[in-house]
């Protein structure tokens, strides 16, 4: 659990009408039992403000963020940090999360604004990313290497992808975390070509942890 | 006519378990029907039960190791050359049949393969872990005809199959997540199913009102039908011989 002290550290990063429907999404997966309480609440912890910034602000450094441009944020979750950044820079978003009830409270956050939220195996079902500039993929260690990503032919000429990974073991559904910045680089596309790579320190639960990202072209 | 199999392959079942099975049938389902194994080790299988090759149904070794836990049952229930346009009805090793199937295994004639809705399973738990540790469906007792479940072969080991094996594991998480849209359900009204795992006073109905009794421990948990004591044994026991 994060803290009063420290979920309020957080809430001042966002604007009060987020903050407000982040409010409001609570409130409604409590009023229709979706379960989703305790994932909004880990949605903003720390470590989650800290990696989706790292991927805004390293887009943004390379300049590929620009007003109109169309982001596919895939295995998004709620999108709570990471859409606010996006949106703040004219993006529009195209999410998409496999869990119904975790949609269901995204397109609530997000009403109204450019975000075009939906429930997808971004595996095995259809997504609309083929007008997207930019593929985001922050949950690389809850599926198979990027590199067998079976809609690179969907996507559009020229798209920038930007993935992060990590080696937090032994949390739910982490089923190919990476022990170094090499590894994961080992599990791209035989074709993509490497604009940028790092890795971050991150505490998670006490323990240090390592996030690793790339961002590249094919 | 039709088709009952069941699978065993390994060494966690005896052949006992298989025999009697096939005596609960014997006394549980009055209309005609065959009764087959498909298993890698037939020594000590009643004679009458017909033997099937399991390597013919093993599934394949995924792209990064692993395979979808028990989809052999979709590959076996989907097998024309055998079963015809007859209807197969799939049968776990470790349950207990407790009233007369007859009545229901006639009367329904499934669209899809007809599977099991977890009624006890908790719902909040579900949702909580959605997509990953959880699962509401159970492969125990599969009815269906081998063309509707030929439909479900093909999404399983088709060009998702090994994303199947990496991300969910097990036959029920795949269609859990990825195949809801190809199998039906039993009806939960018609006090099917219970499991031996769940906790007393969890029953929906007096549990001598249920028709079987799952122990569903092929995941490494919960006691199996020839550890427990007490009712379940003596009754599996008693299926010796019928």
């Amino acid at each position: 659990m994060v803290g009063q002290k420290s979920i309020g550290k957080v809430l001042m990063k966002f604007d009060p009408e987020h903050v407000q429907r982040l409010v409001g999404a609570c409130r409604y997966s409590l009023k229709h039992n979706l379960g989703k309480l305790t994932e909004l609440e880990d949605s903003i912890r720390n470590n989650q403000i800290i990696s989706k910034t790292w991927a805004a602000e390293v887009l943004d450094q390379l300049g590929f963020l620009k007003q109109g441009t169309h982001v596919a944020v895939l295995a998004s979750w709620f999108g709570t940090v990471l859409y606010p950044l996006l949106l703040e820079k004219g993006c529009y978003i195209h999410g998409f999360d496999m869990d119904p009830n975790v949609t269901l409270l995204a397109k609530r956050i997000f009403e109204k604004k450019d975000v075009v939220q939906k429930s997808r195996d971004i595996w095995t079902q259809h997504i609309e990313i083929e007008d997207c500039d930019i593929i985001i993929n922050t949950s690389c260690e809850h599926m198979p290497p990027m590199s067998d990503w079976p809609k690179y032919p969907q996507c559009k000429s020229g798209a920038v992808y930007l993935f992060q990974s990590n080696n937090m073991y032994g949390v739910k559904d982490h089923i190919n975390c990476v022990d170094s910045l090499s590894d994961f680089i080992d599990q791209q596309h035989p074709m993509m070509d490497i604009l940028w790579s790092g890795e971050e320190q991150l505490v998670y639960e006490g323990n240090e942890t390592k996030r690793f990202m790339i961002v590249g072209q094919i | 006519m039709i088709n009952i199999v069941c699978l065993k392959w390994g060494d966690k079942y005896g052949p006992e378990y298989v025999n009697k099975l096939f005596n609960q049938c014997k006394k549980f389902i009055n209309t005609e029907f065959e009764f087959y194994c498909a298993t890698d080790n037939p020594v000590g299988i009643n004679p009458q039960i017909q033997i099937l090759d399991f390597h013919c149904y093993e599934s394949p070794e995924s792209k990064w190791g692993g395979k979808v836990f028990t989809s052999e049952k979709v590959k076996l229930i989907s097998d024309e050359s055998i079963f015809d346009n007859d209807r197969v009805l799939l049968l776990d090793l470790d349950i207990l049949i407790l009233k007369d199937l007859t009545q229901y295994l006639l009367s329904y004639n499934p669209i899809k393969p007809a599977w099991i809705l977890n009624w006890w399973q908790d719902e909040e738990r579900f949702k909580k872990n959605y997509g990953t540790i959880t699962c509401r469906i159970n492969a125990s007792f599969i009815y269906s005809t081998p063309q509707a479940a030929a439909v479900l072969h093909d999404r399983i080991f088709g060009e998702n199959y090994d994303y199947f094996a990496f991300k969910f594991k097990a036959l029920d998480k795949v269609i859990q997540y990825n195949a809801l849209d190809l199998v039906e359900f039993h009806d939960n009204n018609l006090n099917l199913f219970y499991s031996y795992n769940i906790k007393e006073g969890d029953y929906k109905s007096d549990m001598k009102d249920y028709h079987i009794c799952l122990f569903n421990n092929s995941h490494g948990t919960g006691k199996d039908l020839h550890e427990v004591d007490g009712w379940a044994k003596e009754y599996w026991e008693s299926f010796n011989e019928v």
